[in-house]
């Protein structure tokens, strides 16, 4: 089982992720953050509060998304990940690529620091 | 697999080669770990190796045509002192060896290479012990161990 919940935090989007997120399930996530940056709410926060595991299907899908997100001047950022979901993005060195967070409102006030 | 070691089959499970099935196998694989003794982080790196593998057959292999099926079977090898845990994978559809698979440069896939898929098979490698892989007349077999420690 999976879902996701989407929360609009000023000009941030943060996207619950609910359950397994794998080869079936990655699809919907796919909607979901495409359907953010069609909207041009391109500050997504992933929160993995309740995300109970991931396989690279999962992983696959911010990569696929990354690049775009950060040409219109956004990003992808996580929090609130679980040991066991930050170890399937430290195996694959994905922390060098994406800004992971302890706790939501740390990638919100990042988002909305001024840029130097 | 006749290798000479002391071996029993714990446990296998068969399913319709369905991308839903995934949650099932990793199920399947989680209880069986679990009961083996390995950590909780261990027991999701094996339900990681075999949901990726799995993934890759259903996918590839069978072009997720659900009349098709695979088999899961955990096997428990000692050989000395060791535990070892041991997943086959069983399916008849188009055969592929993952260990002549090329891996991703990492470095080059964080740096420049944005792509989506083609990690499945670095996860495999990087989370299990030992990895064969035997085909024969249609049927393939991927043998995954992992070592108790």
């Amino acid at each position: 089982m999976f879902s996701t919940l989407v929360r609009e935090l000023g000009k941030t989007s943060a996207i619950d992720l609910i359950g397994e997120l794998d080869a079936h399930t990655s699809v919907q996530l796919e909607r979901t953050i495409q359907e953010q940056i069609e909207k041009k709410r391109v500050h997504i926060i992933i929160n993995c509060a309740k995300l109970s595991y991931i396989s690279s299907a999962g992983l696959g899908v911010f990569m696929a998304f990354i690049d775009d997100v950060r040409a219109e001047g956004g990003d992808i950022k996580f929090s609130n990940m679980s040991d066991k979901i930050f170890q399937v993005f430290d195996l694959l060195g994905f922390p060098l690529l994406y800004e992971i967070f302890k706790e939501e409102q740390e990638a919100v006030e990042k988002f909305n620091a001024p840029t130097p | 697999m006749s290798n000479g070691l002391n071996e029993e089959l714990l446990d296998s499970l068969t399913v319709h080669s369905r991308l839903e099935e995934l949650q099932a196998i990793r199920a399947f694989i989680a209880q069986a770990a679990g009961r083996f003794g390995f950590s909780d982080i261990d027991c999701n790196k094996i339900q990681l190796a075999v949901d990726e593998a799995c993934s890759n057959i259903i996918r590839h292999a069978y072009n997720q045509d659900s009349n098709e099926d695979l088999k899961i079977s955990i096997i428990k090898t000692a050989l000395g002192s060791e535990r070892r845990f041991t997943v086959l994978i069983d399916d008849n559809g188009k055969s592929y060896d993952i260990l002549t698979h090329k891996i991703p440069d990492m470095k080059d896939y964080i740096e420049r290479e944005h792509k989506k898929g083609g990690l499945g098979i670095k996860i495999i490698r990087m989370v299990m012990d030992e990895i064969h892989y035997q085909t024969d007349a249609g049927s393939n077999r991927l043998i995954l161990t992992k070592i108790l420690r």
